[in-house]
């Protein structure tokens, strides 16, 4: 269908000229998924992008190599003739599906736009054509959510309006760059069934793109792996996993997390460290013209009562939207709840308030999903970690160096890199800033949400071992917040499963995972990529 | 949709009302009275003139009174041209003075996104450098010498265009437009840039190119409505400026509108000239900014449900 060879592309700079794809050989069968996985950065969507001239150039350049598709070499192509197999013949997905889709347009529109610029047919035909796209990615009532704008729609729902604008103009490829590491893993795995349903279908090619092996085992006929431009290894997913050759293959296999947590945590039964009872915290939407009233409200947690012993770590699992991240921010009084009681060492800190609550503040910190927006851009590493200390007053200012310099050696950054600000940092290495910020204070209680959820999965694994390391060595006590089973299992002692703000199951991580009690926890499992079981 | 709007207006009560008064108040604390300049008045004559006018009223009655008189449209009397009412210099002023704005508003918008669409399509290169130095020398370039430097080059060199004059010849109204929006074009343009440098790095404009679309679609259909939304942003307080800022170009190119009397009025101590025309250039500033805001919401689809519903 697509026989890529010999590819390199270069991007130009004012400080050279840096190979971002070498050499890179490929063939993609009708009717059958290509895997490339890799990290960010490994070249792979570089890849895909400039065999359809989507590399902006300059600085983008392609140095060498040919794509051969219908007998044509898509690289010695004009701009209008490319165009014409642009959309047409090879479609695009993306990893956002939040913004992929223009904000300003509906989604009828989005799609009528890309079928009547590459055929020519009647208005009311595009749109029949519009209304079989989305009700062949699952969109009920499609001919009213075409007058739908991105917004009103979720994310999992947005991918789809996405595959379906995709594929409205019958493509023969489908080039798909992570289309599922935004969303959760339920929802994930909706979408891959539904990707392997039209590909039988149609016999849809697909070049699928992933950081996440895991995931690209279950859907790919073959797999590439690529590392700074260059591929590594090819073969069958099955195989690439019984017997992987390159060291960057096992390090991507290992970095899957399937195993139970490495070590069982001795429970104190002494009192809880952070008890629960019937929390309530609801969001009221306004609206009205002049005294807004009270429209509706969100009820986001609902009567939950839950403990924490000393020492554990309690996963909160759930999709988006049920709640688990209203419930962390409730308990860390970032957000008011109605009611309840949230006590910690016996102290109710839903009823303290000013200075009380600040004091209070340095036993519990937070970690939060998004490493890139969760740090100031304008303070440097020094001045983030030196915050807590100063404001906690927890050692003279004399001392801020040297308790600086330890907490950047215990999340294993280089000490010199204090000076440095958070743009200069990668993803993973700034997830680790916040952690060292998160336990500056020496807290007790740490409230992680979905922190490893944004970054590529050698940097989770990463992440995870540090986190599980920490606890060990401060006994600290986390409440960890996630969508992904897999991550939960490999760190949490217990677990707490969350659907539509109410609590549905709590249990230890193993028992819950060999016999689960209720049907969402089972949804939640059955979601987890097969290599990861 | 409508109660929006209705309760934008009913919020705008209160900021009109504190213009007046702050205004009537800021007046009469200036030194100096509506009469002093006028030579050798009797003291007899000077009080009679003030009980005419009812200058010798405690300020609070002068002031309710004033407002009264305003609720009926009444701005009252010039202390200045006593043959005439402020109302009715308002009304032969106004129309020229909101016509040159929006001659001047319309070169801004054109002009201005034009060239900021321009500069963003290759940022960095002489494409992008040579608007927006352009842009830079519009912002810095005050009024009063673009006005005299485009007479001079285009109407005394090479004697294309009217110097001065509204109305009685059609090109006439083509240098003070431009004089009074070169520098309001300049801001847009650089507005337009910055907006569509921002919008064209969005993920739904590769989406855009991915579909196979050719660029100029891509940058008229997807990127130009989120790319002129500073513009928009902008629009109010521009209208403002222009209105506000008519009265140099006025005197230049000898424009009737009411920027002469509004300048005029502050020196001469005529008061109700004075809160008259800042009462009436509030009125325009606030509507202008209404509709900006209510532009603004209308052409966000996620702001437009949640203010408006469907």
């Amino acid at each position: 269908m697509l026989q890529v060879n010999d590819l390199s592309v270069s991007f130009h700079s004012r400080l050279g000229q840096n190979r971002a794809v070498e050499n890179v050989t490929f063939e993609l069968k009708k009717g059958q998924t290509l895997g490339i996985v890799g990290e960010s950065g490994s070249g792979k969507s570089v890849t895909c992008y400039s065999i359809l001239g989507l590399i902006p150039s300059p600085p983008g350049h392609i140095d060498h190599g040919e794509a051969l598709f219908e007998g044509q070499d898509l690289l010695k192509l004009g701009t209008a003739e490319l165009r014409a197999i642009r959309g047409a013949k090879i479609s695009m997905i993306f990893q956002d599906p939040m913004t992929s889709l223009n904000p300003f347009m509906r989604i009828g529109d989005q799609i009528q736009e890309s079928i009547r610029l590459h055929e020519d047919i009647s208005r009311e035909e595009a749109q029949k054509r519009c209304v079989q796209a989305l009700e062949e990615v699952g969109i009920t009532n499609a001919a009213y959510r075409m007058k739908s704008y991105p917004h009103e729609f979720s994310g999992g729902m947005r991918q789809r309006v996405m595959i379906a604008m995709a594929l409205a103009t019958q493509p023969d490829v489908l080039i798909a760059d992570e289309p599922t590491t935004a969303l959760d893993v339920t929802i994930q795995a909706q979408i891959l069934r539904l990707l392997q349903k039209i590909q039988r279908e149609r016999e849809l090619s697909i070049i699928f793109i992933s950081h996440d092996l895991a995931v690209v085992r279950d859907i790919a006929n073959d797999v590439l792996v690529m590392k700074d431009g260059v591929v590594v290894e090819r073969g069958a997913p099955a195989a690439l996993f019984e017997s992987p050759s390159h060291p960057y293959t096992k390090k991507l296999i290992d970095a899957i997390p399937r195993d139970a947590k490495p070590w069982a945590r001795e429970h104190s039964d002494d009192a809880p460290l952070l008890s629960v009872r019937k929390l309530n915290t609801r969001f009221l939407t306004r609206q009205g013209p002049f005294w807004k009233r009270s429209h509706g409200e969100v009820h986001a947690v609902r009567d939950i009562s839950l403990d924490i012993q000393k020492g554990e770590i309690l996963g909160l699992v759930g999709e988006s939207g049920s709640g688990k991240s209203t419930f962390g921010r409730s308990v860390m009084r970032l957000v008011q709840a109605q009611s309840g009681e949230v006590l910690f060492e016996g102290q109710n800190l839903l009823a303290l308030e000013g200075n009380a609550l600040k004091t209070a503040r340095r036993d519990f910190q937070m970690i939060f999903q998004d490493p890139y927006a969760s740090l100031n851009p304008r303070m440097t590493v020094f001045e983030t970690l030196a915050e807590p200390l100063k404001l906690h007053r927890i050692v003279s200012s004399a001392e801020f160096t040297g308790r600086v310099n330890a907490l950047m050696d215990e999340v294993g950054l280089p000490r010199s890199a204090t000076r440095k600000y958070p743009h200069e940092f990668s993803g993973g290495q700034r997830q680790r800033i916040a952690i060292a910020r998160a336990i500056a204070s020496r807290p007790k209680l740490i409230v992680a949400d979905e922190p490893v959820s944004a970054l590529d999965v050698t940097i989770q694994a990463q992440i995870l071992k540090l986190l599980l390391e920490l606890s060990k060595e401060h006994n600290l006590t986390m409440l960890f917040i996630s969508h992904d089973m897999s991550v939960v299992r490999y760190l949490c002692d217990r677990v707490a499963v969350m659907q539509a703000g109410e609590l549905v199951e709590v249990g230890a991580t193993e028992s819950l995972f060999q016999s689960p009690q209720h049907d969402y926890t089972r949804s939640l499992l059955a979601a987890i990529p097969k290599a990861a079981h | 949709m409508l109660s929006f709007i209705f309760r934008r207006t009913l919020a705008a009560i209160p900021v009109l009302f504190l213009v007046i008064l702050i205004t009537f108040i800021l007046v009469r604390l200036a030194p100096g009275g509506p009469f002093d300049e006028e030579r050798n008045v009797p003291p007899q004559v000077l009080e009679n003139l003030n009980k005419r006018y009812h200058l010798d009223d405690p300020i609070h009655v002068q002031f309710f009174s004033y407002v009264g008189n305003l609720l009926q449209g009444d701005f009252g009397p010039s202390y200045k041209y006593p043959n005439r009412t402020v109302t009715e210099i308002i009304a032969s002023g106004a129309p020229v003075t909101i016509e040159l704005g929006f001659y001047a508003l319309l070169f801004a918008i054109i002009i201005g996104s034009a060239a900021g669409v321009f500069a963003s399509l290759k940022p960095n290169s002489w494409r992008d450098y040579t608007p927006m130095s352009i842009a830079m020398i519009g912002i810095c370039v005050p009024s009063f010498v673009m006005g005299p430097l485009l007479i001079l080059c285009f109407g005394i060199w090479i004697n294309w265009l009217p110097v001065s004059g509204w109305g009685q010849n059609p090109m006439d109204k083509l240098l003070p437009a431009i004089t009074l929006g070169s520098t309001y074009a300049a801001y847009v343009a650089r507005l337009t840039r910055g907006g569509m440098l921002e919008v064209l790095s969005q993920d739904y404009i590769r989406t855009a190119r991915a579909k196979g679309l050719p660029e100029w679609r891509v940058i008229s259909l997807h990127a130009l409505r989120g790319g002129l939304t500073p513009v928009i942003a902008f629009l109010g307080p521009a209208a403002a400026g222009l209105l506000s800022g008519s009265f140099v170009v006025e005197s230049i190119f000898q424009i009737p509108g009411i920027g002469r009397f509004f300048l005029q009025a502050a020196f001469n101590r005529d008061y109700t000239m004075i809160l008259g025309t800042t009462i009436f250039f509030a009125f325009l500033i606030i509507i202008f900014n209404m509709l900006t805001d209510i532009i603004m919401v209308w052409i966000n689809p996620k702001l437009r449900q949640e203010s408006f519903g469907k």
